[in-house]
């Protein structure tokens, strides 16, 4: 430790739960910002049990004006839980939840730590809180096999927003199954007031189908080596903050997010679409910055972010490295609900032709493989497969069933099956403006893929073939016949 | 310097010890003591049945530095400080016997209550004679030393009892925890000090509060 | 019981370099049952639930039978018994004249798929291995005799139950990976070996090494049970179940 830093020492030591005695010593050097003398036993008041909750719950701001002894109950659970529509996938929880509790602590408060494993468990499990100072930050304490509970004490040293996790062999593995959450040590002078908090934790999983295979995925250990994940995930399974699960706010609130990373793997480019946060706690620490687009949050760490919501309608939660988005599941949506502000954000106000001089843009000239692949129709069915899952499925669902008031369906396509060529053109050429698909209108813009004309016949000779739609083998001759 | 200790009582309720300190003081004792004398005091023992947790409960034969065959229950009715130690080792096995030293040279008006044993984990190469002749080398020859070898299942039970860890790396080597154990007159085990180098302020603690009795509702001799 | 033809392995603990030299032995085809385990605690009052002293099991020894000498629905008279110490699993095997296997001896035996003696680095093997740690176990836990037969005619070794063995206290682990993988505590363990590896495959066995460092010998737990080895120049075989 360099002798410029903040010297801080404390001495635990136990000899039975009441006999529990304490002194801390702390020396300092005139270049530390602030001073902060850690309470010693005799200033630790009272006894609690720490109020805990799922996500995306935060618990109540601490009104005490004093440390104490704060009591934390927490339970492993393994379990299977849904991770996407019609996928499974047997979760390692702190609590029953990914991400696991939310903890809430006082600066310097000495908190006894429960860690319990439940007795159906597999595994042995033990946690490190990144709030802890001390070796391995209760990793050892807190070995628990399945049915035991193991109880360590540490003094809350440090304010800020730290991940907890586990950190039993192999870690990673413990970790890319949902062993993570957040601990927030507030200041002694507390947070300013909001109206609103809420729990956000970005998590990598690997499951051994793609995204949305079906079924109970076991976790895959190949992938997560390679660092290829198949979801990346708000609060650990697509659609955990969309829909009725969307965070709620009233126009002109204040909301707080605390947003953790468990990884295992990834670096979270945290944003908000249509939000600029007001307040940023960088990296969940002291240092605060203001007027920020998207904020890093690296996998175990954190960040608190504010901001005040001006405007009604729908504020999407993305990792803006934004594959993860809108292929991977790493979605969420903060439903503000009131009137309009046209003067903060008016809307759309006109649209109108626009003409362009000269020739349309051009796009780069296919170049053609040198040796064509012939493939069967089988074979193209099973390509089509794949193409549809990277490049439709995010709109038009894994199911084909689509989005109401969005995305038509392409299962049982009335639309589809009426037009072949039609069909064609709109994969190729994307499509914009009003269309009737199954007796509902949908006005959306749909782009245009960058799609070979073998994928185009392979991914309609999927679609024909599946979901009630009426059988047309689409080849690439047909392809390149439309498009001339 | 990070270290750890652990302090087992009643139902094995185990508390970890955090001592992390760069620079500052490190009184400590006053508070622990008072803590301490809180707590409740414990009585000499009397033979009875053996209680549940008792290690004596272990039928298993030793055989000492003189040759003798010995169960483990002879060492009820007195303090015991005990580890699992190989003679050969370099390295631990000397730390974890200095300890025993400093926590007897600090109990040393009470020595006659207490029995310090070193089990040995080494069946091939730690017999008779080799504890013997080590015992004399090393100086433990005063009263209340014992040096014991013993069959290698009661080797792996003893440690499993001791939550002592060890298993041979080479010809010539074992790993091994590094634990001291207190057992009271019962042979409950109600302290375990965990790891090299540390103060046995604790250790030492506990062992007096052990050898403390009540006359007349008075705790005397802590 | 069946007779392991020894052979040579490389543990997850220790030297790579240096192979493990694992002799002949004879282990038992099936995890102990309920019903075996009834048997043994008629006959010895010692290790029913009631009269096991805690230094010898945990309160949740025996816990999920129905009665001290009735198993009940929890458990079936041909899954695994569960919920015993490495004290109890000990005292059994001894009194059929055996006695629990080495460590080496299990995990060598356990590297065998249906095919191989040596499936260790068989991707596919440490999947399935993999995905059994991966899902939690309720009672009442499967019969015996219905996961997997290896190739050398023993059931179960993985996808039912952890199982003890005798030296499970050999494992110097202590919980936090990063620094059992960096080099075992210098204070808390004499010892110069890390339990390391960067080879993937070895999870799996990563897994029960940590198992088996997160437990004491009066432990219990539901998906904790044992199976009896013997020396070949031991007695006679024993029958199997």
């Amino acid at each position: 430790m360099s002798r410029f830093n903040l010297v801080v020492c404390v001495r635990l030591l136990g000899f039975s739960v009441l006999g529990l005695a304490l002194t801390a010593c702390q020396r300092q050097d005139q270049t530390s910002v602030k001073a902060w003398v850690a309470p010693t036993l005799a200033q630790i008041q009272g006894e609690e049990v720490a109020v805990l909750t799922h996500p995306p719950a935060v618990p109540p701001s601490i009104k005490r004006k004093h440390p104490t002894k704060l009591i934390v109950n927490l339970e492993v659970q393994e379990k299977v839980a849904r991770i996407a529509d019609g996928v499974d996938y047997t979760f390692w929880t702190f609590g029953g939840t990914v991400p696991g509790s939310f903890i809430r602590v006082r600066h310097g408060d000495l908190i006894e730590f429960h860690l319990a494993n439940h007795p159906d468990s597999k595994v042995p499990h033990n946690i490190d809180l990144h709030a802890v100072t001390g070796p391995g930050g209760g990793a050892v304490s807190s070995f628990t096999p399945p049915g035991k509970e193991t109880v360590f004490s540490f003094q809350a040293m440090n304010p800020g927003l730290y991940i907890y996790h586990c950190a039993t062999a192999p870690v990673g593995m413990h970790i890319a199954n949902g062993m993570y959450g957040l601990i927030l040590v507030e200041p002694e002078e507390g947070l300013p007031t909001v109206d609103r908090e809420y729990y956000v934790v970005q998590g990598d999983f690997y499951t051994r189908g793609a995204y949305g295979d079906p079924g109970l995925q076991p976790f895959d250990m190949d992938k997560a080596l390679k660092e290829q994940p198949d979801y990346v995930l708000f609060n650990g399974s697509v659609g955990a903050l969309t829909g009725d699960k969307s965070l709620a706010a009233k126009k002109g609130e204040t909301i707080r997010l605390y947003v953790g990373n468990g990884g295992p793997n990834l670096v979270s480019s945290f944003h908000v679409i249509g939000e600029i946060f007001d307040t940023v706690h960088i990296e969940g620490g002291t240092a605060l910055n203001h007027n920020v687009q998207t904020t890093l949050v690296p996998a175990g760490g954190a960040a608190i972010i504010e901001f005040k919501v001006d405007v009604p309608g729908e504020l999407i939660i993305v990792d803006h490295s934004i594959f993860r988005a809108f292929n991977k599941g790493a979605l969420g949506k903060i439903d503000v609900q009131g009137s309009e502000e046209a003067i903060v954000y008016s809307g759309k106000q006109r649209e109108t032709v626009y003409l362009a001089e000269g020739s349309t843009s051009q796009s780069m000239p296919e170049e053609e493989p040198l040796e064509k692949l012939v493939l069967t129709a089988a074979q193209r069915i099973e390509q089509g497969e794949r193409v549809y899952k990277s490049n439709c499925a995010a709109c038009h669902m894994p199911d084909g069933s689509g989005i109401p008031n969005a995305f038509p369906p392409v299962a049982a396509s009335d639309y589809m099956n009426a037009d072949v060529k039609r069909a064609i053109l709109t994969v190729a050429k994307g499509l914009e403006g009003e269309i009737q698909v199954n007796g509902k209108t949908y006005n959306n813009v749909m782009p245009r893929l960058n799609l070979s004309q073998d994928d185009i016949a392979s991914v309609l000779s999927f679609l024909y073939s599946t979901w009630g739609n009426n059988g047309t083998e689409v080849t690439p001759e047909m392809v390149r016949n439309a498009l001339q | 310097m990070n270290c750890r200790v652990k302090s087992i009582v009643g139902l094995a309720l185990v508390l970890a010890l955090l001592s992390s300190c760069s620079g500052g003081e490190h009184d400590t004792d006053k508070q622990s003591e008072s803590a301490h004398s809180q707590h409740e005091s414990m009585q000499m023992s009397s033979a009875g049945a053996l209680s549940g947790q008792s290690v004596y409960q272990l039928n298993s034969a030793w055989t000492n530095q003189q040759g003798e065959q010995i169960t483990l229950n002879s060492f009820a009715g007195k303090v015991v400080v005990l580890a699992m130690v190989y003679t050969h080792c370099d390295y631990a096995c000397p730390r974890i016997i200095a300890d025993m030293r400093l926590i007897r040279e600090a109990l040393k008006n009470k020595a006659g209550q207490i029995s310090f044993v070193l089990v040995s984990i080494d069946t091939k190469r730690d017999t008779v004679e080799r504890l013997k002749r080590f015992g004399e080398e090393t100086g433990l020859t005063k009263q209340g030393w014992t040096l014991l070898r013993g069959g290698d299942a009661d080797i792996r039970e003893l440690a499993a009892v001791f939550g002592v860890q060890y298993r041979q790396t080479s010809d010539t080597d074992f790993a091994h925890s590094n634990i001291i154990t207190v057992l009271d007159q019962q042979g409950e085990i109600r302290h375990q000090q965990e790891g090299l180098g540390l103060r046995s302020d604790a250790t030492v603690t506990a062992t007096r509060k052990l050898l403390c009795y009540s006359h007349n509702g008075r705790t005397i001799n802590c | 019981m069946i007779v392991i033809a020894g052979g040579e392995y490389v543990p997850l603990y220790g030297d790579r370099e240096v192979p493990v030299q694992v002799a002949p032995f004879r282990l038992d085809v099936y995890p102990v049952t309920n019903d075996e385990f009834l048997t043994f605690v008629r006959d010895h009052a010692q290790w029913r639930r009631q009269h096991v002293p805690p230094l010898f099991a945990d309160q949740t020894y025996l816990s999920h039978w129905q009665d001290v000498l009735d198993p009940g629905g929890l458990a079936p008279a041909d899954a695994p018994v569960s919920n015993v110490s490495w004290f109890a699993a000990k005292a059994y095997c001894q009194a059929k004249a055996k006695r629990l296997p080495t460590l080496d001896e299990w995990e060598f035996a356990a590297r065998a798929n249906e095919y191989e003696a040596s499936a260790a680095d068989e991707n596919a093997f440490n999947k399935v291995i993999l995905s059994w740690y991966g899902k939690p176990a309720r009672l009442p836990l499967p019969n015996v005799g219905h996961s997997f037969i290896n190739v050398w005619g023993v059931w179960d070794m993985h996808g039912l139950i952890w199982e003890w063995v005798m030296d499970f206290n050999s494992v110097m682990m202590t919980g936090e990976s990063r620094k059992d993988a960096s080099g075992l505590d210098g204070q808390l363990f004499c010892a110069a070996g890390a339990i390391g590896s960067a080879d993937p495959n070895d999870y799996a066995a990563f897994m029960r090494y940590a198992m088996r460092g997160s437990v004491k010998a009066s432990y219990t737990g539901q998906n904790m049970g044992f199976r009896c080895a013997q020396d070949m120049d031991e007695g006679i075989l024993g029958g199997s179940p």
